[in-house]
């Protein structure tokens, strides 16, 4: 009897231990980083081919947009809110992105690149170029898929952007 | 022999539980934990302070040899010799009030991450009339080789558009 208790113990242990979903072989570091850039590639295809929702699926639950000249947009919901809003005035139309690092702890870690490009207002085919620099944090998924935690970005030039425009004063 | 099986039992017990939690489950962890995200708050409070104190080499000290600093309106500044140089006419031209408040913090490892909001106002000297600002940011903070932390990715904005006055 009292063996049988703790094989029991000893189960029930086992089974506690074990209960939480097997987590993946970790990876190396490179393969962290390749994960991370095939994340940031899905991104951009979603958000090309399924709008607001392709681009706030590729962020964290919790996740936060920190938009130059706006208050932060907490939470996925609320970034394809935002998004839709920006999709409905303005086309997006990147030039070049550039890698500056991406590092990797754990299941967290960070991305910095820099871009050109163009927002084009629908209504009026006016253009705004822009050159910007990014922050990113991230995060691991269960899966071992990455997603992106926050998204931070700074104008690189004193020419007024985007964000000095009525769709940023009018719009939010 | 029972006895025996019973410490074999418990330390198999103890031995599972623990491999179930993990080291997040850790008292160490913990502790660590908390004391990484206290000296992240002494490390802030302590650039605050430089910043309002117009000291630009205790600023400095904050921050890792090779931060990379994204302000708006630029581009990257990369390294403590190039910030010296882009921010030192802020600290001879202006009286600088800074403050921090962390919204969130997480720590992994040698990296910390920390997104929270800044208040800064800027009067010219000797007498011109304050500029206030409302912003947010993005701190990626380095564990250094004696175990203290620095700032060692600064990404800040501002959060209101142009003609709405900060609060």
């Amino acid at each position: 009897m009292e063996s049988r208790y703790w094989t029991l113990l000893v189960l029930v242990a086992a089974t506690l231990a074990c209960s939480a979903s097997p987590k993946p072989e970790p990876r190396s570091s490179e393969a962290e980083i390749r994960a991370i850039h095939a994340m940031y590639d899905a991104w951009m295809e979603d958000f090309e081919a399924k709008g607001p929702d392709g681009y706030a699926a590729h962020f964290a639950k919790n996740g936060g947009l920190l938009p130059p000249k706006q208050a932060p947009v907490l939470g996925k919901e609320r970034i394809r809110v935002w998004v839709e809003d920006f999709t409905e005035q303005l086309t997006l139309e990147v030039a070049e992105l550039n890698w500056d690092e991406v590092k990797v702890s754990g299941d967290l870690g960070f991305a910095r690149y820099h871009g050109t490009g163009k927002y084009i207002f629908k209504s009026r085919r006016e253009e705004i170029a822009f050159d910007q620099k990014y922050l990113d944090v991230l995060q691991k998924r269960q899966d071992a898929s990455w997603e992106i935690v926050y998204h931070s970005w700074t104008s690189s030039d004193y020419d007024p952007s985007l964000w000095d425009t009525q769709w940023n004063t009018e719009g939010n | 022999m029972v006895p025996m099986n019973k410490s074999v039992a418990v330390l198999a017990v103890v031995t599972l539980v623990s491999a179930g939690c993990g080291t997040a489950c850790s008292r160490g962890a913990r502790r660590d934990a908390a004391a990484d995200l206290a000296a992240i708050d002494a490390l802030r409070q302590e650039h605050v302070a430089a910043v309002n104190a117009g000291d630009l080499e205790a600023m400095l000290a904050t921050m890792t040899d090779d931060v990379v600093y994204l302000p708006p309106g630029q581009p990257a500044v990369l390294g403590t010799e190039a910030l010296r140089s882009a921010v030192q006419p802020y600290y001879e031209q202006f009286e600088i009030h800074l403050s921090m408040n962390a919204e969130e913090t997480v720590v992994a490892g040698d990296w910390a991450f920390e997104w929270g909001w800044a208040s800064s106002s800027m009067r010219p000297l000797p007498d011109g009339d304050t500029v206030h600002v409302e912003a947010k940011y993005l701190y990626v903070y380095e564990r250094q080789p004696d175990g203290s932390w620095k700032i060692a990715r600064d990404i800040f904005n501002e959060n209101t558009p142009p003609g709405v006055p900060a609060s």
